[in-house]
């Protein structure tokens, strides 16, 4: 070794070829006459030439570090492996190799001294050839070589000093393969098309060839062509796992962590070259594999995709990340259904299982056959016979080189990845697949049921558990962190609206031998250790937030990357540290279970939750979700990702045969791919779907949903039309303006307006809150009173013009010609006018404008138009337009002629005020409210056990809807957004109940659309509609789902010739308003505008 | 800069529906600058001339006063040689409630009740206080020889 220490680097390759007989100075003196090339080098040797040239005046600057000594495009003939092939062993560049003097080479021995290089085929290529003195005769051995720059012309560029020579960045953009005789004389060189891919794998070192003369032209003029065999040798490097080595483990790091890196990087593009190479050698060599997994299905299916050239266009491979959801083609219904087909095949194969006697509930059919497929697939490892392949790999068997027998110790097979070109001498298998899966069976087919009935079925052996004593005694003798920290408890994370749900199920569903616990909110006792112990629960309920803000802190408390513990040393530190310690039970824990309910919440990959999600430690992982794809494929990917599905969890992966073939052509492929990957891991029935005797598996009853058209009253009418010419106005202007998408915020609020009138024009008047006026002395709580409260102030005090004119003005604002006045500053519609404590009304913007301006000069404010004052900007009265102006008419009249309604209201604090407020204002129906009232009562009359159920979107139509309900004496229950869990899960308990009073219950829309069951009821009144029917409906399933045993019938009122129609066309339409509240997304604003241009047409 | 909407409003006003006895032309080249015609108020010295003024609107307005002047010769105690005009709601008494319309009619009330106690032309105002009908006599001299035409 010690003459490896002398030998300077550059020469080290040179030294590598012509043995170490071969002293330093000599080895200079090759490397500077030849300039560094190493072939001219070695012919100057054996050529003796090197004695009497000439060294060259001045050293090439820099030269080229060893160019050659690290690439792998010397020959490294295979001799030591117990072929002979003829000339190969006399040659001086074999022995320089065996000699194993120098590390480099003592390193290359461990491969020699096995099977490598393998053979793998041979085929047949032809040549150009360059032309000079060359000649070659059929049968002669040629040795192929990476690029080497032509020395006449590559000389003096070098001499120019290009300190860079050709370094690994030239070969990335060269490709040009030589084939020389065995003495080093080029004669010529590959087609582009074979050099391409030989060229890579020469360069990864992944393959070795050897190439034979099969037909020359007596003279090799240049571009003459030469037939050649080349044998084809796999390298022991091609062999090395990709994840082993630093590059690819960064890489895979890279996709854990940074998945929307939007650029290749250098790791990247390697792999890329490397797939395309290895992928382009099969080919050519015509290689098939033996066996591959069904799963991926033939490997055309992915693998065209980069089998053309690497370097054309935006190759698809690994273009790790680019994420950009908004471009993302939505799946349609159609291929939805597609994807679905197979998923619903799932459980057939397995005899339906019966759920054990811990539990109480008989499963249907189907829900024996979900859970035996649950089962199969926690177990699999045990009831799994036979190895089986993993899905993106495929077995080859190695072909016989002719004239040699292979050892007997050398393998037979080997396997490739085609899609990260990995190869392998072991067989891979598919242990690594995840034990879980995606429970898809539509909403009302009984998940949770089925979840549960896993849960009794494959508990855990807790005599492999610590017992208390145990743990303890552990606990005091162990320091280590590595022991297993599993633990018997299935985990099921759900939206808090479902956590009692969820926890009086799995009571109800067991004898008592199941232990069922909350981990919410105050009742979070649990450390890790006790979850680990005997006395652990079977289940433990946790809701989506939980999950997310525990690991909020983890990840304050730790190091996001590594999930260690930051050095404590400041008492801040040890504090979080503390928190960390406290909130870390769930994610410190081997779960023997994970359950994510309703999982498509986590299905953007990128939020906390998510992520949070990600981190739960179970080797078993289930997903339930009715809407496994709720619009895009990538929703997929995130539930893929939790589940750990090896390989489609890796975020690469997933983009490059999914995502990237879905946007482009390749759609179809992309749709096999994922159907492929979803065949075995969800289990999907619809209410459709029919068992075995081509039943329907769910007989529900039937269900009638109708819409029912209604009027306006005249007053009604007024107020809208008024509020919708005002909006088509705005609309038109914005429109003219090119400014309707930056107005978007403006136009919604617009819409909202006008729907809210459809329910009841006072949801409008509701939202015109005025400043906070308690100093004023008007006591102002809402539009409606403080008019009232104006008006007393006017009639009692204040001289008689000023009484006079107050009220002129209130009549003014009260008035139904729907004129906007003109603010007396600004000159413009008072679209936003104040009224000053004197009644004179102008712009806010103005008025403030001008009471700032006298401030400044330091003047008290007054009102511009009479300059009473002081006038501060606390004293100014909002009010927003005469529409709304003429509500509050409407009340006030309401008030002279009419008495209190509903004055025997009770319950929370929050729903009191409301009444009160409704009590000043005085109730006044809408034609929604008298629709409802009209079926509630019929039904009352016929069939007073009936219990219904009212969704609306806006809760201030619950508050009316609750108001007009007191009036008529019903007795309600109500559910939305505001309530606590305690109080909603008391709420829907009550409702339950058949002999609570309550036969209605009114539900905001967006609170009460998932998980909930509603069976209680049979009625249903969709109040208003979404711009997008799915949410109705699934709200509708509340209702119309299994338990339910009556008839189900479903009113949706809508106004005619309003907002409401047009919703409802636009309902019917594909590019719905996106799911309504994502307003961001560039290619849904061209919809959207059609969408509006339709609503103020 | 473009013209605020009050501006334009203001003056297609004055143009269609112009106060009696006042006009208000906006010059083509900068239409906060307006040529304007007063009529001396009947019952007043000045009755029978023909008073030319300008107005200029600020860039501030309606938040400051318009700026304005008279530019034909006028006795008046609160109307100085150069023809500046005191009157409050063009000072510290501005409200952006005023407008063109509103100022004009008041200088026209203005010229109807001189307050030679808060005067801007001193000498005048004195002769006014001294000698009313003197100073009376000359106003209207003044607008013989220089408001008619």
């Amino acid at each position: 070794m010690a003459a490896a220490h002398k030998i300077p680097t550059h020469l080290s390759s040179l030294a590598d070829i012509l043995g170490p007989d071969v002293d330093v100075a000599t080895l200079e003196k090759l490397h500077s006459i030849s300039n560094g090339d190493l072939s001219r080098a070695i012919n100057h040797f054996y050529e003796g030439t090197y004695h009497n040239a000439p060294a060259p005046a001045a050293r090439a600057p820099a030269p080229a570090p060893a160019p050659v000594a690290r690439s792998p495009q010397r020959p490294r003939p295979p001799i030591d492996n117990g072929i002979t092939i003829d000339d190969l062993n006399k040659a001086p560049v074999g022995s320089g190799s065996v000699s194993g003097a120098k590390g480099s080479a003592s390193k290359k021995r461990k491969f020699q001294d096995s099977f490598f290089p393998k053979f793998l085929g041979e085929l047949t290529i032809i040549a150009y050839a360059l032309g000079g003195m060359v000649k070659v005769q059929a049968g002669e051995q040629v040795c192929f070589e990476r690029t080497r720059p032509n020395p006449q012309h590559q000389l003096g560029r070098k001499k120019k000093g290009s300190g860079m020579g050709w370094g690994a960045r030239a070969f990335k953009e060269n490709n040009v393969v030589r084939f020389t005789k065995q003495n080093g004389f080029e004669i010529g060189r590959l087609q582009v098309d074979t050099a391409r891919w030989v060229s890579k794998l020469m360069d990864y070192g992944l393959a070795e060839f050897q190439g034979t003369v099969l037909l020359a032209p007596p003279s090799l003029r240049t571009g003459a062509e030469i037939v050649l065999t080349m044998k084809c040798f796999l390298t022991a490097a091609a062999f090395k796992t990709l994840g082993s080595s630093d590059k690819t483990a960064g890489l895979s790091k890279a996709n854990m962590s940074v998945m929307n890196e939007a650029l290749e990087t250098e790791d990247e593009i390697d792999l890329k070259h490397r797939k395309y190479a290895v992928n382009a050698l099969f080919r050519e060599l015509a290689l098939t594999p033996i066996a591959t997994n069904t799963t991926v299905g033939p490997r055309d299916k992915g693998i065209e995709l980069f089998s053309s050239t690497p370097e054309a266009g935006s190759s698809p491979t690994l273009n790790d990340g680019t994420d950009d959801k908004e471009e993302e083609p939505e799946v349609s219904e159609k291929e939805l259904d597609v994807l679905y087909e197979k998923a619903q095949q799932h459980g057939r194969e397995f005899a339906p299982m019966d759920a054990p006697n811990t539990m109480t509930y008989t499963l249907k059919q189907y829900q024996r056959q979900a859970l035996a497929w649950m089962y199969h697939k926690e177990c699999s490892e045990t009831t799994q016979g036979h190895e089986t392949l993993h899905p993106l790999w495929e077995a080859y068997e190695f072909q016989k080189e002719d004239g040699r027998e292979p050892r007997s110790d050398e393998p037979s097979r080997y396997y490739l990845n085609p899609y990260s070109s990995e190869m392998s001498l072991e067989f891979p298998t598919s242990d690594q697949l995840c034990r879980g899966g995606i429970l898809a069976d539509e909403m009302g087919l009984g998940k949770t049921i089925e979840i549960l009935s896993l849960v009794h079925a494959n508990r855990m052996d807790r005599s492999t558990i610590d017992t208390p004593e145990e743990a303890f005694a552990r606990l005091s003798t162990s320091t280590s962190k590595e022991q297993r920290r599993s633990s018997p408890t299935t985990l099921i994370i759900c939206p808090m609206s479902l956590l009692s749900q969820w926890r009086d199920e799995a009571i109800n569903s067991s004898d008592g031998s199941l232990k069922v616990e909350v981990y919410y909110g105050m009742s979070r006792g649990w450390t890790d250790e006790s979850l680990m112990q005997q006395d652990a629960p079977d289940v433990l309920i946790t809701s989506y937030g939980t999950v997310m803000s525990e690991y909020s802190s983890l990840i304050a408390g730790r190091d996001p990357e590594t999930l260690k513990p930051k050095n404590l040393s400041t008492l801040d530190d040890i504090k979080t540290q503390d928190i960390w310690k406290k909130g870390s039970a769930l994610f410190n824990v081997e779960f023997h279970r994970v359950v994510l309910d309703e999982a498509h919440q986590i299905k953007s990959r990128m939020t906390k939750t998510s992520k949070a999600c990600y981190a739960i430690n179970s080797p078993r992982r289930w997903v339930v979700t009715g809407t496994p794809i709720q619009n895009k494929l990538e929703d997929l990917f995130s539930l893929v990702h939790f589940l750990r599905a090896e390989p489609w969890s890796n975020f690469s992966f997933w983009r490059t045969f999914i995502t990237i073939p879905f946007e482009s052509k390749d759609k179809d492929k992309a749709m096999k791919v994922i159907t492929s990957v979803l065949e075995p891991l969800v289990l999907r029935r619809t209410k459709a779907t029919k068992d075995d005797d081509g039943n329907p598996i769910v007989q529900l009853p039937e269900r009638s949903i109708e819409i029912e058209y209604l009027k306006f009253s005249e007053q009604e009418n007024d107020i809208y039309q008024a509020l919708f010419k005002d909006g088509k106005t705005k609309f038109n202007h914005y429109c003219r303006a090119g400014t309707v998408l930056r107005h978007y915020a403006s136009i919604f609020q617009l819409l909202m307006r006008m729907r809210q009138v459809c329910d009841h024009p006072l949801l409008v008047v509701g939202r015109n809150k005025p400043t906070d006026s308690s100093e004023t002395g008007l006591d102002i709580k809402d539009g409606p009173v403080h008019l009232e409260e104006l008006m007393a102030k006017f009639s009692n005090g204040g001289n008689q013009s000023d009484s006079l004119f107050g009220a002129s003005v209130l009549q003014n604002l009260m008035s139904t010609t729907g004129e906007v006045p003109e603010c007396p500053v600004c000159f413009e519609d008072m679209a936003d006018g104040v009224l000053m404590p004197c009644m004179h009304a102008a712009c806010r913007t103005c008025v403030l404008e001008y009471l700032q301006m006298r401030d400044d000069k330091g003047e008290k404010g007054e009102c511009p138009i009479c300059r009473q004052g002081p006038v501060t900007e606390a004293d100014l009265i909002e009010y927003t337009t005469t529409e709304v102006a003429k509500v509050k008419a409407e009340d006030l009249d309401e008030k002279r002629t009419d008495v209190v309604a509903g004055n025997v209201l009770t319950g929370d604090s929050s729903t009191n005020n409301r009444v009160v407020q409704m009590r000043r204002n005085n109730f006044k129906s809408s034609a929604k409210l008298d629709a409802l009232m009209r079926h509630l009562n019929q039904t009352r009359k016929t069939d007073p056990k009936i219990k219904s159920v009212v969704f609306s979107q806006f809760t201030g139509m619950l508050d009316l809807a609750g108001a007009i309900l007191e009036r008529d004496g019903f007795c309600f229950l109500r559910l939305d957004g505001t309530h606590s869990q305690v109080s909603r899960a008391n709420t829907l308990e009550a409702f339950k109940n058949p002999d609570h009073p309550a036969t209605v219950m009114l539900i905001s829309l967006r609170a009460g659309g998932v998980g909930l069951n509603l069976t209680a009821a049979s009625h249903v009144y969709m109040l208003d509609p979404w711009w997008n029917y799915a949410i109705e409906a699934q709200a509708i399933d509340r209702v119309h789902r299994i338990g339910q045993t009556r008839t189900v019938v479903v009113k949706r009122f809508i106004i005619e010739d309003s907002v409401e129609e047009k919703i409802l066309s636009i309902q019917n339409r594909k590019n719905a308003l996106a799911s309504g509240l994502g307003m961001t997304k560039v290619e849904q604003q061209g919809a959207r505008m059609e969408d509006l241009q339709e609503i103020f047409s | 800069m473009a013209l605020p909407k009050r501006i334009i409003k203001e003056t297609e006003r004055l143009m269609a529906d112009p106060a009696p006895g006042i006009s208000a032309t906006a010059h083509e080249d900068n239409l906060r600058y307006f040529d304007v015609i007063i009529a001396g108020p009947t019952q007043s010295p000045f009755e029978g001339g023909v008073f030319k003024l300008e107005l200029f609107l600020p860039e501030e307005y309606p938040m400051s006063p318009p700026k304005v002047r008279f530019l034909t010769k006028i006795y008046h105690p609160n109307i100085d040689k150069l023809g500046r005009i005191c009157l409050d709601i063009l000072k510290d008494k501005w409200s952006p409630a005023l407008q063109i319309r509103t100022v004009l009619l008041s200088v026209q009330a203005l010229l109807s009740s001189p307050n030679p106690d808060d005067p801007l032309a001193n000498d005048v105002a004195q002769h006014w206080k001294e000698n009313e009908n003197a100073a009376i006599q000359t106003a209207q001299e003044w607008t013989r020889k220089y408001a008619t035409a």
